[in-house]
C-alpha cells in the first residue's frame, strides 16, 4: 500500500480517481487545486502524487514550482494525470521533477494501477 | 493626415503637370518670336537682292532674293502651323497675304527688268507698293512679336511663382509622405498584432472548449471502465454490451475534442521539439499496448510490430508522434476486415525516421489519394464504412510536416494500403 495524493480539480474526476486508487488498496487523500495540495503537504506526504495541470486557484505547473519538490521531499514521485495536449507546459512539468505525463482520456482503471505499482516503493 | 498628404500630393502632382505645359508653352512662344524675325530678315534679304539686281543689273545681286524665297516659304509654314489663338490666326492670315503681295512686286520688277530694261523696273519700284507691303509685313511682325513676347513673360512669371510653391510643396509633402508611410506601417503592424491576438484567442477558447468537453467525458469513461471491469460486481452481458456501446460513443466525444483542438495546434504551425531525445520505439510500444489487447478483442485483428531493438532516440514533440502513430493505426483497423493483420514498421537511419502502417483494408482509389489529407475530406467508401471526423490524416500530414518529413500513401482499392510517414532525425 502507498500513500496518493490526486490533485484534480473536477470533482467527478477527483471522485471516480480516488475509487480507482482505493481499489487498489493505497491510503489515498485529495485536494482540488495546487493551493490545496500544498497546504495538504506537510501534514501528509504522499509517495506518489498524481497532479492534474489545468487548474484555477494554482495550476499544477505553479503547485511544482513553489512546492519545491526536489529539495523538500525528494522522494516524491509525481507523475502528471491531465489531458492537456500542451507539450511546452507538460515538458515544463517534467523538467520541475514530474516523471511521467499519463492522459486521463486514454488511462484505463487497471493501466493507472499498474502505474502507481511500477512507482511505488510498496510494489514488492 | 492622410486626407492632408493626399491633397498636397495631388496639389504637387497638379503643378508638377502644369509646370510641364507650361514650358511647353514657353517654347512655342520662342520658337514662334524667332521665326518670325527670320521671316522679317529673310523679306529683307530679298528685297535687298532685288534692289541690288535693279541698281547693277546684274545677276549676282540676285543671289540673297534667290536664297531667301524658300526660306520665306519655310517661315510661313511654320508660322500657319503654330498653336496660336484666333486672333493671331488672323493677323498671320495678314501676313501671308502680304508676304504674297511683297514678294510679287518683287518678282513683277525682276522680270520687267529682264523684259524691258531697268528704267520700267524703277518706275514699278516707284510706284511705293513694294515699300508699303513692306511697311506693312515690318508693323504686322512687330506687332505679333511684341505681343507674344509679353505673353511669354507672363508665362515665365507664372512658371517661376508655380515653381516657388513646388519649392515649399515638395519637402512638404515629402515630410508628410514619410508620415503617411510611417503610420501605415504602424497600422499594418498593430492589425498583425491584433489579427495574432485574435489567433491566440482563438487557440486558448478551444483549448478550453476541448479541455471542458473533455473533463466529464473522462469521468464518465474512468466510470464506465470500472462498471465494465465489474468492480461493483458482475454484470449481465447485454448490460456489458450497452455499456460498451456508451463507452465507444463518449470515446468518440473525446476524440473529437481532442482533433479540435490538435487542429487548432496544426493551423498555427506551433511545434514542441523537445529538449531531450525521445525514445520513438519506446512511445510507440506504449501506444501499441492499448491498440494490441483493443483490436484483438474487439475486432480480431493483429497487429504485428516490427522494429530494431535498438531505441530510437530524436527530438520530436512527442503529442504530434503521438497522433501520427494513433491516427494511422486507428484507421488500418477502421478500414479493415475483421481478422485481418496490420503491418506496422518503425526504422531509423542517421538522419531520418519512418514508421509505415500497412493493411489489407479496402483501399483507395488512385483519383481520391489527392484527397485524403484535406481537412475534413471522407470519401465515400470510408464515410459508409466507419464514422470519422475527416480530420486523423490531416492532423498526420501537418505533425509529419512540422518535424521536416512528410507521409505518403500507396493503395490499390480493394487490397489494401499502407501509409509512410518519414521525419528528420533531430539529435
Amino acid at each position: 500500500m502507498a500513500k496518493i495524493l490526486i490533485v484534480e480539480d473536477d470533482k467527478a474526476l477527483r471522485d471516480v480517481f480516488e475509487l480507482i486508487v482505493k481499489s487498489g488498496g493505497h491510503n489515498v487523500r485529495v485536494a482540488q487545486d495546487g493551493a490545496d495540495a500544498l497546504k495538504r503537504l506537510p501534514k501528509f506526504i504522499p509517495d506518489i502524487i498524481l497532479l492534474d495541470m489545468l487548474m484555477p486557484v494554482k495550476s499544477g505547473l505553479e503547485f511544482l514550482q513553489e512546492a519545491n519538490l526536489k529539495k523538500a521531499y525528494p522522494a516524491i514521485v509525481v507523475i502528471i494525470l491531465s489531458n492537456l495536449s500542451d507539450s511546452q507546459t507538460i515538458q515544463e512539468a517534467l523538467k520541475l521533477g514530474a516523471v511521467k505525463h499519463l492522459i486521463k482520456s486514454d488511462i484505463m482503471p487497471d493501466d493507472l494501477l499498474r502505474e502507481l505499482k511500477i512507482h511505488s516503493k510498496w510494489n514488492d | 493626415m492622410t486626407a492632408i498628404a493626399l491633397f498636397l500630393g495631388l496639389g504637387l502632382a497638379y503643378f508638377s503637370s502644369n509646370l510641364s505645359s507650361l514650358f511647353q508653352k514657353q517654347e512655342n512662344y520662342r520658337s514662334y518670336l524667332s521665326t518670325a524675325n527670320d521671316l522679317k530678315t529673310d523679306l529683307l534679304n530679298a528685297e535687298t537682292g532685288q534692289r541690288g539686281y535693279i541698281i547693277t543689273q546684274n545677276d549676282y545681286y540676285l543671289k540673297p532674293y534667290n536664297h531667301a524665297l524658300p526660306l520665306i516659304q519655310s517661315d510661313l509654314k511654320i508660322l500657319d502651323d503654330s498653336p496660336l489663338s484666333d486672333s493671331y490666326r488672323q493677323q498671320m492670315k495678314q501676313i501671308d497675304s502680304d508676304s504674297a503681295s511683297k514678294l510679287s512686286e518683287l518678282k513683277a520688277t525682276i522680270d520687267t527688268l529682264r523684259s524691258q530694261g531697268q528704267s520700267a523696273a524703277i518706275a514699278i519700284v516707284s510706284t511705293n507698293v513694294g515699300i508699303n507691303d513692306m511697311d506693312s509685313l515690318r508693323a504686322l511682325i512687330m506687332g505679333i512679336t511684341d505681343a507674344q513676347n509679353t505673353q511669354l513673360q507672363s508665362e515665365i512669371k507664372t512658371a517661376e511663382l508655380q515653381t516657388d510653391i513646388l519649392k515649399f510643396l515638395a519637402p512638404v509633402v515629402g515630410i508628410l509622405d514619410i508620415g503617411l508611410i510611417v503610420t501605415i506601417l504602424y497600422l499594418t503592424r498593430k492589425a498583425i498584432r491584433r489579427e495574432q491576438q485574435l489567433e491566440n484567442l482563438k487557440e486558448q477558447f478551444v483549448a478550453l472548449a476541448s479541455h471542458q468537453l473533455r473533463t466529464p467525458a473522462t469521468a464518465v469513461k474512468q466510470y464506465l471502465s470500472l462498471l465494465i471491469s465489474g468492480a461493483f460486481g458482475k454484470m449481465k452481458k447485454e448490460q456489458t454490451d450497452i455499456l460498451k456501446k456508451i463507452n465507444d460513443s463518449n470515446d468518440r466525444g473525446i476524440k473529437i475534442a481532442n482533433n479540435l483542438l490538435n487542429v487548432t495546434i496544426a493551423d498555427s504551425g506551433k511545434v514542441t521539439i523537445s529538449e531531450n531525445p525521445v525514445d520513438l520505439s519506446q512511445l510507440l510500444k506504449h501506444v501499441l499496448t492499448h491498440y494490441i489487447d483493443a483490436l484483438k478483442e474487439s475486432r480480431s485483428q493483429n497487429v504485428i510490430l516490427k522494429m530494431p531493438k535498438n531505441a530510437i532516440f530524436s527530438r520530436v514533440d512527442p503529442f504530434q508522434i503521438r497522433l501520427i502513430y494513433e491516427n494511422l493505426i486507428e484507421n488500418a483497423s477502421k478500414y479493415s476486415a475483421d481478422h485481418k493483420r496490420i503491418y506496422v514498421t518503425l526504422q531509423a537511419s542517421p538522419t531520418w525516421i519512418t514508421f509505415s502502417v500497412k493493411d489489407s483494408g479496402i483501399g483507395i482509389s488512385k483519383k481520391d489519394i489527392p484527397l485524403l489529407f484535406k481537412k475534413f475530406s471522407r470519401l465515400d467508401q470510408a464515410a459508409r464504412r466507419a464514422e470519422g471526423s475527416g480530420l486523423g490524416l490531416y492532423l498526420v500530414k501537418q505533425a509529419a510536416e512540422l518535424h521536416g518529413g512528410e507521409v505518403n500513401v500507396l493503395s490499390i482499392a480493394g487490397k489494401g494500403s499502407t501509409f509512410t510517414v518519414r521525419i528528420k532525425r533531430l539529435k
